[in-house]
């Protein structure tokens, strides 16, 4: 008896959370989580990151963006897309004529968006992490980094209208431009290693983002000594979600978007 | 429509496969993976003549005792037996549940999950017997929308699969 209400008691007092997490931001990577099985729907689409913002406790949302052989800027996560669409090859060969039939294999069908898609309404006052891929797998080839750039401004996705637009880059050469271009850059690393490496090279950049297993809580300080902003990502279960609050980022991208609200609140 | 309603009749006023089965009640402890999370609880089951209802209560392992946020799960079934035969139970079953999850606490809106699942339950056992069941079917996310200041839902597809201990009497 006596066990049991002791089990009881701690439930219930292990409801109360304090808020230490405060500073950090959730975002919902790809919407509400990249690889989700309790998401309904499919990640990088206008559903799933419609359903993030309009989640309390969700302070942005992360998105994979692929530029089209038209011009334009789509979201998706995959090289090919036949892997998740019912169409074929790669989003920079293809046009927005193409690519406005796509549609994601899936039970609601939902259709390959454009970024200017996303409702800047729903963005007010939260953060979008763009990540721009800058590799286009089918030809072997990189992809112009001005066109990308051009586009941005033109959807309004570069200045800053009640929401704020930090890109995300994994390729050194496009660091430059998108700084100079007046956007908050932050740069991909995969060791605390290559931090201070591109630290000497662009003092200008805004963050970094690193895997969360790949960063300690020490690793983060570093980043914050310099005065530069840290995101985590592949944050999914409680306990990585757990580990990856206690590091004290200044975002975590989460697979598991409630996961990491219920876990920060 | 008209076909499905004749063999739901046809398969109502059939005697189940055997008939050996004299229990009227039952309760069982299961272990459960749904889309929402990992869930334990019990489920009751009551059988009138060649079918049965069900009652489950459950709650949501993950969110429950590694968040320490409750997540409780409450449905209630339908089935027919189908075969019924000495230590060997199959049956047809629907049920629909709901469940509740609160991400925020304090001042925050919960979140709903209603589930209308068709599936089926095997029984290996006599007094004390194996239970597996499993279904899928209607998935309804209800989440308060913080945009639009009201509640709205989205329809997927959803599953349920169980095994546990039962126990009759």
């Amino acid at each position: 008896m006596r066990g049991s209400l002791l089990f009881i008691g701690l439930i219930l007092f292990g409801c109360s959370k304090s808020n230490q997490y405060e500073s950090v931001r959730i975002y919902g990577h790809a919407g509400t989580g990249l690889e989700n099985v309790a998401s309904v729907y499919h990640d990088n689409t206008i559903e799933a990151v419609d359903l993030a913002l309009s989640m309390q406790g969700c302070d942005g949302v992360e998105v994979d963006v692929q530029l089209s052989a038209s011009g334009d800027l789509w979201l998706y996560h995959d090289a090919k897309l036949e892997t998740e669409t019912n169409l074929n090859g790669c989003i920079p060969d293809l046009l927005d004529e193409i690519l406005a039939g796509g549609k994601y294999s899936t039970i609601h069908q939902e259709k390959l968006a454009r970024l200017s898609e996303i409702d800047t309404n729903h963005l007010q006052g939260k953060e979008i992490v763009l990540d721009l891929r800058h590799y286009n797998e089918c030809v072997g080839e990189f992809v112009n980094v001005a066109q990308i750039i051009d586009r941005l401004v033109d959807i309004g996705f570069s200045s800053s209208k009640g929401f704020k637009v930090l890109v995300n880059i994994s390729r050194k050469e496009w660091v430059q431009p998108f700084i100079d271009a007046g956007f908050h850059t932050i740069l991909s690393i995969f060791s605390m290693s290559e931090f201070a490496s591109a630290e000497s090279v662009f003092p200008e950049l805004y963050g970094y983002i690193i895997k969360n297993s790949d960063v300690t809580a020490e690793n983060v300080a570093t980043v914050h000594q310099s005065e530069k902003k840290l995101f985590i990502f592949e944050v999914r279960s409680p306990k990585m979600t757990r580990e990856a609050l206690r590091k004290s980022p200044d975002a975590m991208l989460s697979d598991d978007i409630r996961t990491a609200i219920i876990e920060k609140y | 429509m008209r076909l499905f309603l004749l063999v739901f009749i046809c398969v109502l006023s059939l005697p189940s496969i055997g008939q050996e089965n004299k229990r009227s009640n039952a309760i069982s402890l299961r272990a459960s993976v749904a889309k929402t999370d990992y869930f334990t609880g019990v489920e009751w089951f009551h059988s009138l003549s060649n079918q049965f209802i069900l009652a489950q209560f459950d709650f949501g392992y993950s969110r429950t005792i590694l968040q320490s946020r409750f997540f409780p799960r409450v449905g209630i079934g339908y089935g027919i037996n189908l075969i019924d035969y000495k230590a060997f139970h199959l049956a047809p079953i629907v049920t629909t549940s709901l469940s509740r999850l609160s991400t925020i606490s304090g001042n925050g809106r919960p979140d709903y999950w209603s589930e209308t699942y068709a599936g089926y339950r095997l029984v290996f056992g006599k007094k004390w017997a194996f239970v597996q069941s499993s279904s899928c079917g209607l998935f309804q996310e209800m989440t308060y929308n913080t945009l639009s200041g009201k509640y709205s839902g989205v329809s997927s597809f959803g599953f349920f699969g169980s095994i546990g201990v039962q126990y009759a009497w």
